[in-house]
């Protein structure tokens, strides 16, 4: 199932949360990028009709444009960013509840309460309550009752907040088996680059509610300046080599001088590293190492926070 | 582990409206009885109905004390002791002491708490994701409350009643009863149904579960304390209906089972919660609104 938003405006009041956002959520597991602010919170809700957007549309594909909230909560699965829980209740109790506020019949919301309890690892603790586990246990417990009703579009805010290493590797391995062996579509809200790189197929990057990038993520991490860093061996002789090196280098290319004997060149994408290989050598200097820094998300995420007039 | 070797998809018909609804009405019901001190505070509560039956176990000589038949002899004046008289059995939920009390230890734990409870845990975002509105959410916690509280302001008279039609000598009791007696329970139903829809809306607009809980309990003894003193004060005993919303409950019960009342206003006690009601309602409405409770 894809998601289709079209001019999307969002306010609350007098702030404006998204602005004129048009962005389409393929199938495949989609990062949902931006600072704190920067409306991905307000997209989710959105999605699920619990906030109204003061214009646009909002399309679930396989569902009628008029659809009620209610239709499309049957296909949405929803993780809270913020921890949540039913007091009192066990986990058991906690997702066969949600199952059956979602149309779930109750002997089939039992029997599928089992089911995404032991999916998500949490069948020992099952019957212990919510209040008492810890905050890997809990982020468990939420992403079992987003599960329980078998949506096919899951939107999961901020599910590795507050997790230790170990737990954040096994909530990233359960979104990405959930999206490559499942099929479900899901959208992945963090700033937590990593994550997005660790699980996502694409991103879209928000900024004071637009998108400032999009796209999948090997074309935007591929697309753009790569970063060389390479180290001379020094050349006896009256002058400077390092000097003369970096003026070879900027003669045809952003390049710093890092000490040392070691340079950092931005090469375009069209460019290979031999013609670097070649500008050096004219100065008779010899190359001694060279890295080719890919691109990370991060730098992705930092020029289009920038290229929008935001500060990193 | 894969979870594409273990997952299933669904294959079931979905239900909707009251039956969705209804799991978090039971929910909100059995919840008090998940802790021994919600079960023994459940029993406390039940401990005036439970005198009321000594009380009729002897009257009808179930008991012998030495009385047989007490009932019989009772001036008209004690006519709410006597098992002859359908108020014996419904005017134990409508006094101050113990009825409020004890409607008011069970409530302050049970209604007024439900919302602010889940709007601590941020249980809130979980309900409302779900295929329920906002005020399918409130009417399903409200049920609940209504049902437990319910079961002691309308379940314990039946009974008793019940049991005083089994054990008296003779039928008359079920038929000279019966009329009054339904229409009173019917009264008190509705009663509750009133009472328990303002400790719910109370606790959809407080903050925290202890303020609910607070509020709760100074709106209802506050409101019967201050209608006790102003009626007194001022020499018109018609205004403690007026400004007691237990009291106006009251006043609406014996009005319908045609139960002798003085000095009392019908229109004022109806005034009174009706207004409380739609206030809180206004306010309960605000508070509920999806954007806020999320931020």
């Amino acid at each position: 199932m894809s998601v289709q938003l079209e001019n999307v405006t969002i306010r609350y009041g007098e702030h404006l949360a998204v602005d004129d956002l048009t962005v389409t959520f393929h199938q495949g597991s989609i990062g949902l990028l931006g600072r704190n602010g920067a409306g991905k919170s307000s997209v989710l809700k959105a999605l699920l009709g619990l906030v109204r957007p003061a214009s646009g549309k909002i399309r679930f594909s396989g569902l009628p444009p008029d659809a009620s909230a209610a239709a499309v909560r049957a296909h949405v699965g929803y993780m809270p960013e913020r921890d949540a829980h039913l007091p009192q209740a066990t986990g058991f109790e906690m997702v066969s509840l949600l199952g059956m506020l979602s149309g779930l019949p109750r002997r089939d919301a039992w029997r599928r309460a089992h089911e995404v309890l032991y999916l998500v690892g949490l069948e020992e603790q099952r019957y212990r309550p919510v209040s008492g586990y810890s905050a890997g246990m809990r982020q468990k417990a939420k992403l079992a009752s987003a599960l329980v009703h078998d949506p096919s579009v899951l939107f999961l805010d901020e599910p590795t907040n507050g997790l230790d290493p170990g737990g954040r590797s096994e909530m990233l391995e359960l979104v990405r088996q959930m999206s490559q062996e499942l099929g479900k579509s899901v959208v992945f809200s963090t700033h937590i680059l990593q994550d997005v790189e660790a699980v996502c197929d694409s991103a879209v990057v928000l900024e004071r509610g637009k998108v400032v990038a999009q796209g999948n993520i090997q074309e935007l991490t591929s697309g753009g300046e790569r970063e060389l860093r390479l180290r001379i061996n020094p050349v006896p002789g009256p002058s400077d080599s390092a000097a003369r090196v970096l003026e070879a280098l900027q003669a045809s290319w952003r390049a710093d001088a890092l000490g040392d004997g070691r340079f950092a060149v931005w090469l375009p994408e069209d460019q290979c590293t031999s013609s670097v290989f070649a500008a050096v050598r004219k100065t008779s200097a010899t190359v001694r190492s060279m890295q080719l820094k890919r691109r990370s998300l991060e730098d992705v995420f930092l020029t289009a926070v920038r290229g929008s007039g935001g500060s990193s | 582990m894969s979870l594409a070797h273990h997952y299933r998809p669904l294959e079931c018909e979905r239900v909707s409206g009251f039956q969705r609804i209804w799991p978090l009405a039971r929910q909100e019901m059995t919840a008090l009885f998940r802790t021994k001190w919600g079960v023994a505070l459940y029993f406390v509560c039940l401990l005036p109905s439970l005198a009321r039956l000594v009380l009729l176990l002897i009257m009808l000589g179930a008991v012998d004390l030495g009385s047989r038949s007490v009932a019989g002899r009772m001036p008209q004046a004690m006519d709410d002791m006597n098992p002859h008289r359908a108020a014996f059995y419904f005017e134990g939920s409508l006094s101050t002491m113990p009825g409020m009390i004890f409607f008011l230890l069970l409530t302050s734990v049970v209604v007024s708490r439900c919302v602010a409870r889940d709007r601590a845990t941020n249980a809130l975002e979980l309900y409302w994701t779900r295929g329920i509105s906002p005020w399918g959410y409130v009417f399903g916690k409200w049920l609940g409350g209504f049902l437990l509280t319910a079961s002691m302001t309308v379940g314990m008279p039946f009974l008793l009643w019940i049991t005083g039609c089994l054990l008296a000598e003779d039928w008359s009791l079920m038929t000279d009863t019966f009329g009054q007696f339904a229409i009173g329970l019917f009264g008190i139903a509705l009663m509750t149904a009133v009472w328990t829809a303002i400790g719910t809306l109370i606790s959809a607009i407080a903050p925290n579960a202890n303020l609910a809980m607070v509020a709760w309990s100074m709106l209802l003894v506050g409101s019967s304390a201050a209608g006790f003193v102003i009626s007194q004060s001022l020499d018109e005993s018609s205004l403690r209906s007026c400004l007691s919303f237990w009291d106006a409950g009251r006043v609406v019960v014996r009005s319908l089972a045609d139960l002798p009342q003085r000095d009392v206003s019908l229109p004022g006690a109806l005034l009174m919660l009706g207004s409380l009601f739609g206030g809180l309602l206004l306010f309960a409405r605000r508070r509920m609104r999806v954007v806020e409770a999320l931020q």
